[in-house]
């Protein structure tokens, strides 16, 4: 099972800011909050968009 | 695209299979049937409101059943608290839904609901926070030093005001290892059940909360033990819901499917972690939950004419699901990580069991 702390972590390791994010809780907390709000917009505007 | 014949809706199924295994990793984890995340992303699928109750209540019913069955495996439920909490929790569902019924004949339900959701939801949030992340800091702390920890600790004082209430009859809770005041626990029950019978959820999000910062339970055994009020409280509502004609039953059958997997998932993983990294999930739910809440509000409030707002609740109600996901698969992969002696960040590793 990949989760997307597994490409985070393999990333992290050629990339300082990126590290520095990880390694901060508040930093890992809006990576993966500007990704899930980014994976949301895409299924609101490929599928939803005509529902609501 | 499947044609739910009974609810008059199109959805793609996938999408339902998703937020039944997303909700159902959350529900597992942070012992929450998930209500206030599942019925508004139902209405954004295009269910009506009371066929989106229908179809969560049922299939929280069954997730609730899926993740009470393995939290027994990990020794998570504390009986005891637990059938002593249920008269009193039914009492103060009644209770609400009187004083929402006295509210609607006024004419200021829906208002006074999102108003007190944001309120209570923001104080939980604000409480569980503060106080976890002074826990975590402990943790920390006590790791630096190289000292043995536990699973659990909290650093909330109520537990200690709550546990001297000397009130005849005492309850010996063996499991959450609480002596307490019978009283105690109904009067959590009341509160809990009012606050979730007025707000039209199950209320695993208050009780988790007060039976670790008022009854003293550690936050494992309060996970295990709330998701057993979930199934007798999600079981009648099925019921309920069922005989008035809410549930469509192929849409509870796609969420179930994938919230089978996502219970065992979340419900395995508090097995890695400590208490304080359930209480962060937990606080994070609601503070996304709040907004979510705050947008519909002033969408509400705006006569309903700022359609970005509305975008916006949806878009918090979607991404908070996936959010917490991720991050409760985060720490499970950290977990794991840890356990084999791989570079996790610093600040996982008083947060996860070696």
């Amino acid at each position: 099972m990949t989760t997307p702390g597994a490409d985070f972590v393999a990333k992290a390791k050629g990339n300082g800011l990126l590290k520095s994010l990880i390694n901060s809780m508040w930093g890992f907390w809006l990576l993966l909050l500007a990704f899930s709000l980014g994976l949301a917009a895409i299924v609101y505007f490929i599928w939803l968009k005509g529902n609501i | 695209m499947f044609n739910f014949m009974i609810a008059g809706v199109q959805a793609p199924i996938f999408l339902l299979v998703f937020v039944g295994f997303t909700v159902g990793i959350v529900g597992g984890f942070i012992g929450v049937g998930g209500g206030y995340m599942v019925t508004p992303a139902l209405i954004v699928f295009g269910f009506p409101g009371y066929m989106a109750s229908g179809i969560d209540m049922t299939h929280i019913a069954g997730k609730g059943l899926v993740s009470t069955l393995r939290h027994r495996q990990l020794g998570n439920i504390d009986w005891t608290l637990a059938l002593s909490m249920v008269a009193g929790t039914m009492l103060g569902v009644e209770l609400g839904v009187r004083t929402l019924v006295y509210f609607k004949n006024i004419g200021v339900a829906g208002v006074v609901l999102l108003v007190t959701s944001v309120v209570v939801m923001f104080s939980l949030f604000l409480y569980t926070q503060i106080e976890t992340r002074r826990s975590h800091r402990q943790l920390k702390a006590l790791k630096n030093e190289g000292r043995e920890i536990g699973r659990e600790l909290h650093t909330s004082s109520l537990p200690k005001f709550f546990q001297s209430i000397n009130l005849a009859p005492i309850v010996r809770c063996r499991t959450a290892r609480v002596v307490v005041s019978m009283w105690v626990i109904v009067l959590v029950g009341v509160v809990t059940g009012f606050l979730a019978g007025f707000l039209g959820v199950g209320g695993g999000f208050i009780r988790v909360p007060a039976l670790v910062y008022l009854v003293g339970a550690s936050t494992h055994i309060a996970v295990g033990t709330d998701l057993v009020e979930i199934v007798f409280s999600g079981g009648y509502g099925a019921l309920r819901h069922s005989i008035e004609g809410h549930v469509d039953m192929m849409a509870v059958v796609f969420m179930i499917s994938g919230a089978l997997f996502g219970a065992q998932i979340g419900s395995i993983a508090t097995a890695y972690v400590r208490g304080p990294a359930i209480r962060y999930v937990l606080s994070y739910s609601l503070i996304l939950a709040t907004f979510g809440a705050v947008m519909r509000l002033l969408y509400v409030l705006t006569g309903q004419k700022v359609e970005w707002l509305s975008l916006v609740a949806v878009m918090l109600t979607l991404g908070e699901m996936i959010f917490l996901c991720l991050f409760i698969m985060s720490l499970l992969y950290f977990a794991r990580r840890h356990k084999r002696g791989a570079w996790v960040p610093d600040w996982v590793k008083s947060l996860v069991t070696t």
